[in-house]
């Protein structure tokens, strides 16, 4: 993999890349441009970092009286792979700190590599390259001044040592069942049948020329319009149904303390881990931590509280493009004149 | 002496349990050789004299965690198999259901597959009944005093939560300074820190600090 970056394109003031470069005599084995493997590496592999900071930073970072503000940080990636159980931080080292073209650029290159044998590694590995200071400095207000403060961060490229499972085609099913005693005008009722099959029961005492429409298997067509416009509301429903589920098993809180610990879902969650991910990266606009953002909100009861009764309603109608889906059915009426 | 394996494929949650809660993987999931065994007889007995007995639940799992760590450890489990949760969904399944139902309370009106088969990320680890006796043996027991500090980790509910499931622990050093700050901390002390430690985990970077200075800064 090449190197991306672009002085013209960088965005932040701390930019991270990320290379990967498998062993000589890896054969089967590659990965896409989202640093994905298509199948997990059977060899030690090396990852190479390089790090990019614009070196105004250091005059918004640190006082003005503060001398040498450059020598009293160090840029650090840190790796956190909760499936591996494994996390650390490796130093990042300056290869043009002193040369003029730096001084020109105003742009300080770093380097770094480790090596990861994939018999320890699994699932998703976090990257993030962070300023930390390594000397204090005397207090100074809207300034951190403590050794070990975090003055920046990176962005954080994700590299997937496992594939993630894709939902199936078929993942929602409909069919007909029996009348739930207790809600008995309620239209359908949401079973999770098993790992791989969710199943949306249809209530049989619902009115036929209902159930026909929406058990329909017409593919073009204005049945198929129809009931793709009268299914939109049910299945936007279920996606928020699952999407709760699946924050609720996210979250656990520890009773007798304030500890919120959130968990991560693996795919021994499935589906749910799916539904998670795909409704994080929807509300987070596609950002690479949208995960590490999505569990920052749920760890806080007012951040979640936004989350699941503002965010995710708004969320799963994005995911399911509800306007489109409504307007085929608003089509109809053209049809019918 | 029995011959350890793992799924070739880590098994799902809705999977384990038959309609009746029942534990039962659906189908016959495919299991490969780790080329290593273990003696599980004396745990067995441990175990048999432990359903008889009226001790709270908790108190058996230092006890437990010695034993499976030294059960483990004399099989010489290679390293990769410690963070590889499809060994220890097999292990949890195939060799220790009975007491993962005993230890968790889980029955047909209350069947919980994750004390089984763990779950992702820091807490999968904790989750799994079986891991979650091993990991805090095998980090500690390298230590100095390691038997003291094990003991000291068992004896507090809070502490195995607060460290164990603390994606910040994942880092052993981390760990290590977590179970030495909190010896002889009240409940109360533990989870202050430990929320101290999330409080300011986007702001303080505790992966560079040496462990004096991380104990430091969980106690003050």
């Amino acid at each position: 993999m090449l190197w991306t970056y672009d002085k013209n394109t960088l965005d932040g003031e701390i930019t991270l890349e990320i290379s990967i470069h498998l062993h000589k005599d890896e054969d089967n084995c590659s990965f896409d441009e989202e640093l994905v493997f298509d199948s997990r590496p059977t060899k030690p592999f090396t990852i190479k970092f390089k790090a990019y900071l614009q070196r105004n930073i250091f005059g918004t970072l640190f006082h003005p009286d503060e001398q040498n503000p450059d020598l009293n940080s160090k840029l650090v990636v840190r790796y956190v792979s909760s499936d591996s159980r494994q996390r650390g931080v490796i130093d990042l080292i300056s290869s043009n700190a002193d040369d003029a073209s730096s001084k020109f650029s105003g742009i300080i290159e770093y380097d770094a590599e480790m090596t990861c044998d994939p018999i320890t590694w699994f699932g998703k590995v976090n990257f993030e390259a962070l300023l930390v200071r390594t000397k204090s400095a005397p207090s100074q207000d809207q300034f951190k001044t403590k050794i070990h403060d975090i003055l920046g961060s990176s962005n954080t490229p994700l590299l997937r040592i496992d594939k993630p499972k894709e939902i199936s085609g078929n993942y929602l099913k409909v069919k007909v069942s029996p009348t739930n005693s207790d809600y008995p005008n309620a239209l359908y009722e949401l079973f999770v049948e098993s790992s791989s099959e969710i199943m949306i029961g249809l209530n049989e005492q619902a009115p036929p020329i209902l159930l026909e429409v929406l058990t329909s298997d017409h593919q073009t067509g204005n049945k198929a319009a129809l009931r793709t416009a009268l299914f939109a509301p049910i299945a936007i429903d279920v996606w928020e149904q699952l999407a709760r589920k699946a924050f609720t098993m996210m979250v656990s809180e520890d009773r007798g303390s304030d500890i919120v610990t959130i968990v991560p879902l693996d795919e021994s969650f499935y589906p749910y881990n799916n539904i998670a991910d795909k409704v994080a990266e929807v509300i987070y606009r596609n950002k690479s931590n949208y995960m590490t953002l999505l569990h920052d909100d749920l760890e806080c009861d007012e951040d979640r509280d936004i989350l699941i009764n503002k965010k995710l309603p708004m969320a799963v109608q994005q995911l399911m493009d509800l306007t489109s889906l409504a307007a085929k059915g608003a089509e109809l009426r053209e049809k019918l004149k | 002496m029995t011959e350890a394996k793992y799924y070739k494929i880590k098994q799902l949650a809705v999977d384990l349990f038959t309609s009746n809660g029942m534990i039962a993987l659906q189908g016959s999931p495919e299991k490969l050789d780790c080329n290593f065994s273990f003696d599980i007889d004396p745990i067995s007995k441990y175990l048999n004299e432990l359903y008889q007995s009226d001790a709270p639940l908790p108190e058996s799992d230092h006890q437990l965690s010695l034993k499976i760590h030294d059960m483990l450890t004399d099989g010489k489990i290679p390293e990769h198999f410690i963070n590889d949760m499809r060994f220890w969904q097999w292990i949890s399944i195939e060799c220790f259901s009975e007491y993962i139902g005993w230890r968790w309370q889980i029955n047909h009106l209350q069947p919980t597959a994750n004390r089984y088969l763990g779950g992702g990320g820091a807490t999968g680890y904790s989750t799994n009944s079986i891991s979650r006796l091993f990991i805090p043996a095998k980090i500690l027991l390298i230590e100095k005093n390691g038997d003291k500090l094990l003991e000291s980790f068992w004896d507090n509910k809070q502490k195995e939560q607060s460290i164990l499931q603390n994606e910040q622990a994942i880092n052993t050093k981390i760990f290590v300074a977590m179970v030495k700050a909190f010896q002889g901390k009240k409940t109360s002390e533990i989870a202050q820190a430990t929320t101290r430690l999330s409080t300011f985990k986007n702001s303080t970077c505790f992966d560079v600090m040496d462990e004096d200075e991380l104990i430091e800064t969980l106690l003050n």
